[in-house]
């Protein structure tokens, strides 16, 4: 979609980039006195996709070479980006996403499954037990914000519209019954805006993709 | 020691025969009572089946080393075909030359077949608890054997997805094909497994980790094929293993476990409906389900506190003597990750960690200084492990270190790739036979080094079955199922995936 919307010029450049960061990760040809050489061609024999025989010319692979087997999200649900995220977070909130609200969220950043590239940490956008656990703590200072707690004043008692705001559409009686449930024992109105809170941002419908 | 007769406590009334059981239970179950003698007790009192059983029932604790890039441990255990010849061999670090950088009175010999060189004189206390074994199957990575499976790790891998077998490498951040390669496989990780397997009997454990601290893009692939919550937690940078293990008590997510179990069945209910309108399949909810009850044991549970960054003391005795990782993104030294596991495991705090480091990926030339880093790179922490984990009583007795060459490695000479010559593997742990098994051997002059020849150990031990090709090597299978025995995970669970089943483990490597 993005090469879609990207100038012709501006896609070979990205092209012949991306085919000099291939070579360039290529191995070490020769190293010995502790400072790193690379090949002459910037990757070596090997890297060129050969079967280990060092006699061969060196070959670059292209693009062809990149056989990214196609896999449907059908097995394991994967979460949103952690930008988005937090985007909705904030637009749920009506707040910016760098509102201290988000400070927990924003520490946690990583184990939550943000990216930083240049520091080699890719995204991990699996919802696994501990990031539930992670989400939920994070979460937790929104949900006791007072400017939060302004905007949906009434979900102790019926969580629709804080539903309606995080889904982008009506609740169904399924969520509903469940964002009843989880009142559940709950002594006070409190506690149970608390658990209405955390457990409609924290429903798949809101995390995940 | 097997016996037929009728176990001692059968003789013994039932009431007392239960608290006899509970009594000896609880005695044996302590850290400092050797492995062995446990085994031999309860075997004496109450029979073999149960004896097996209560070993499998104790936790133990793994540690995963993986290597990369092709790493060649010609410097730390020195195959005696070539320690007890190396006057007539050619050395050099170029070429068809060995890449061994001492004289042969450099070189000490030990009990077990092991030649270590001044680089690996640190584990000499050790060697009768490491086993190594280097004439295991190639690994088979499109650019000259790199690949992020390993035939060891997951045995049965393959590149297309036969039937049962399921992506390897959904679990990793940032996975992209150039190094790694697409591999399918039915058969778990052997950290990912143990997770499994430590979190079944001890389900408030932390989960197992692995910190994936490979300079490059390279990297392991971790795989839990299907087992519900046991992939390990993917730590991706020094910062986040502090944020997963922090060092003060945090304010539990829920306040009670009664809130979280009510918090779990509302999610639970909640969700049903996200599969279906998302075009999810059963798998995806079972799975999500499993994750859920998973997440219940944690939003109220006080996890065990543990201090990760270390102490100046702890800095000088782990770092000593080891060289700084080298590559362009530089995430941790190995020695750092030695001491965290350390810290992991010796407090309880999970019984799993894998570590994933590596060494530039050099052919060609390799030079002294080459062999001398990666030599100190995993012979140090291999050392200062064992030395800290032997100073807790018991606790070597039930740990595993497993080291992987992890995709590939070399033959001897200086230019040379992971597709040809050793596929080396280092197996440590109090449940271990230490030993040299196998050879490498000169198999011909070339003018200017040589080629050589590989002998795998028959059942025995004895390197006498000659490698040609493929042919010869030890089935990754059978290392697999010796470190799951190692591990004490029973046989019904380790056996039951179909590219490991009919295989048994190297008993000459298990003490």
């Amino acid at each position: 979609m993005i090469e879609q919307r990207m100038p012709p010029a501006r896609r070979i450049l990205l092209g012949a980039l991306a085919l000099a960061m291939t070579g360039l990760a290529g191995c070490y040809s020769g190293l010995g006195d502790g400072t790193r050489q690379m090949g002459d061609d910037g990757a070596d024999a090997g890297d060129a996709g050969d079967a280990g025989e060092p006699d061969r010319p060196p070959r670059t692979p292209g693009p062809e070479a990149i056989d990214t087997p196609f896999e449907p999200p059908g097995s394991e649900v994967e979460l949103l980006p952690f930008h988005v995220r937090l985007a909705n977070l904030a637009a749920v909130a009506g707040v910016h996403a760098d509102d201290p609200m988000f400070m927990a969220l924003l520490d946690r950043r990583f184990q939550l499954g943000d990216h930083d590239y240049a520091n080699g940490i890719a995204p991990d956008l699996k919802w696994t037990p501990e990031r539930m656990e992670t989400w939920v703590k994070a979460v937790r200072p929104v949900c006791d914000d007072p400017r939060f707690q302004a905007r949906y004043p009434d979900l102790a008692t019926d969580p629709s519209a804080l539903a309606r705001a995080a889904f982008a559409r009506d609740p169904s009686p399924e969520e509903l019954q469940a964002f009843a449930e989880v009142q559940a024992g709950q002594l006070d109105g409190a506690g149970r805006y608390r658990m209405s809170c955390l457990a409609v941002l924290s429903s798949l419908e809101f995390v995940a993709r | 020691m097997k016996t037929s007769r009728e176990p001692m406590a059968h003789r013994l009334p039932p009431a007392r025969r239960r608290q006899f059981l509970k009594l000896c239970g609880a005695v044996l179950a302590a850290p400092a009572v050797p492995a062995a003698l446990r085994f031999a007790v309860n075997e004496q009192l109450f029979g073999e089946a149960h004896a097996f059983e209560a070993e499998s029932s104790l936790p133990t604790y793994f540690i995963e080393m993986n290597l990369r890039d092709q790493w060649d441990f010609g410097h730390v255990f020195v195959p005696p075909g070539i320690a007890t010849n190396l006057a007539n061999i050619t050395r050099g670090g170029s070429g068809d030359a060995l890449s061994f950088f001492y004289t042969a009175d450099k070189i000490s010999a030990h009990e077990g077949n092991f030649y270590l060189t001044p680089d690996s004189e640190i584990l000499i206390p050790y060697l009768s608890n490491i086993a190594v074994l280097e004439t295991n199957p190639l690994c088979e990575g499109a650019i000259h054997g790199h690949e992020s499976a390993n035939p060891l790790r997951s045995p049965g891998r393959t590149k297309s997805q036969d039937p049962g077998k399921q992506p390897m490498w959904m679990g990793e951040p940032g996975y992209e094909e150039q190094g790694n390669d697409y591999w399918y496989s039915s058969t778990p990780t052997p950290a990912t497994l143990h997770n499994y397997w430590q979190k079944q009997l001890t389900p408030e454990l932390a989960n197992g980790i692995t910190m994936k601290f490979i300079s490059r893009f390279h990297t392991i692939s971790h795989f839990a094929a299907g087992l519900p919550a046991a992939e390990l937690t993917r730590i991706q940078s020094v910062q986040m293993l502090f944020d997963t293990f922090p060092t003060t008590v945090e304010q539990l997510a829920l306040a009670s476990a009664d809130e979280a179990a009510v918090f779990a069945a509302a999610l639970r209910r909640a969700d049903g409906g996200f599969f279906r309108r998302h075009g999810y399949d059963e798998v995806a909810r079972a799975t999500h389900e499993a994750h859920l009850a998973a997440a219940e044991g944690k939003w109220y549970h006080q996890p065990k506190i543990v201090d990760l960054p270390f102490s100046p003391e702890e800095i000088a005795f782990w770092q000593a003597g080891v060289p700084d990782q080298v590559g362009d993104n530089k995430k941790a030294n190995i020695w750092e990750q030695a001491g965290w596991a350390y810290k992991l495991l010796s407090n309880e705090v999970t019984r799993t960690v894998a570590m994933e480091f590596d060494y530039l990926d050099v052919h060609d030339t390799r030079e002294e200084s080459v062999m001398k880093t990666m030599a100190a790179q995993s012979a140090v922490p291999l050392a200062r492990l064992i030395e800290r984990i032997k100073a807790i009583p018991g606790m070597w007795d039930r740990t595993v270190i497993a080291i992987y060459n992890a995709d590939g490695g070399r033959s001897p000479s200086a230019n040379s790739y992971g597709n040809e010559g050793k596929s080396s593997f280092v197996l440590a742990g109090g449940r271990i036979r230490g030993g040299y098994y196998g050879d490498v051997r000169v198999a011909g002059n070339t003018g200017t080094g040589h080629t050589w020849s590989y002998v795998s150990p028959d059942d025995s031990g004895a390197a006498v079955v000659p490698v040609s090709g493929g042919e010869g090597r030890i089935p990754g299978a059978r290392t697999w199922r010796t470190v799951m025995r190692a591990l004490g995970i029973p046989d019904d669970v380790a056996g039951q995936y179909p590219d490991v089943a009919a295989h048994q483990p190297l008993d000459f490597m298990l003490a």
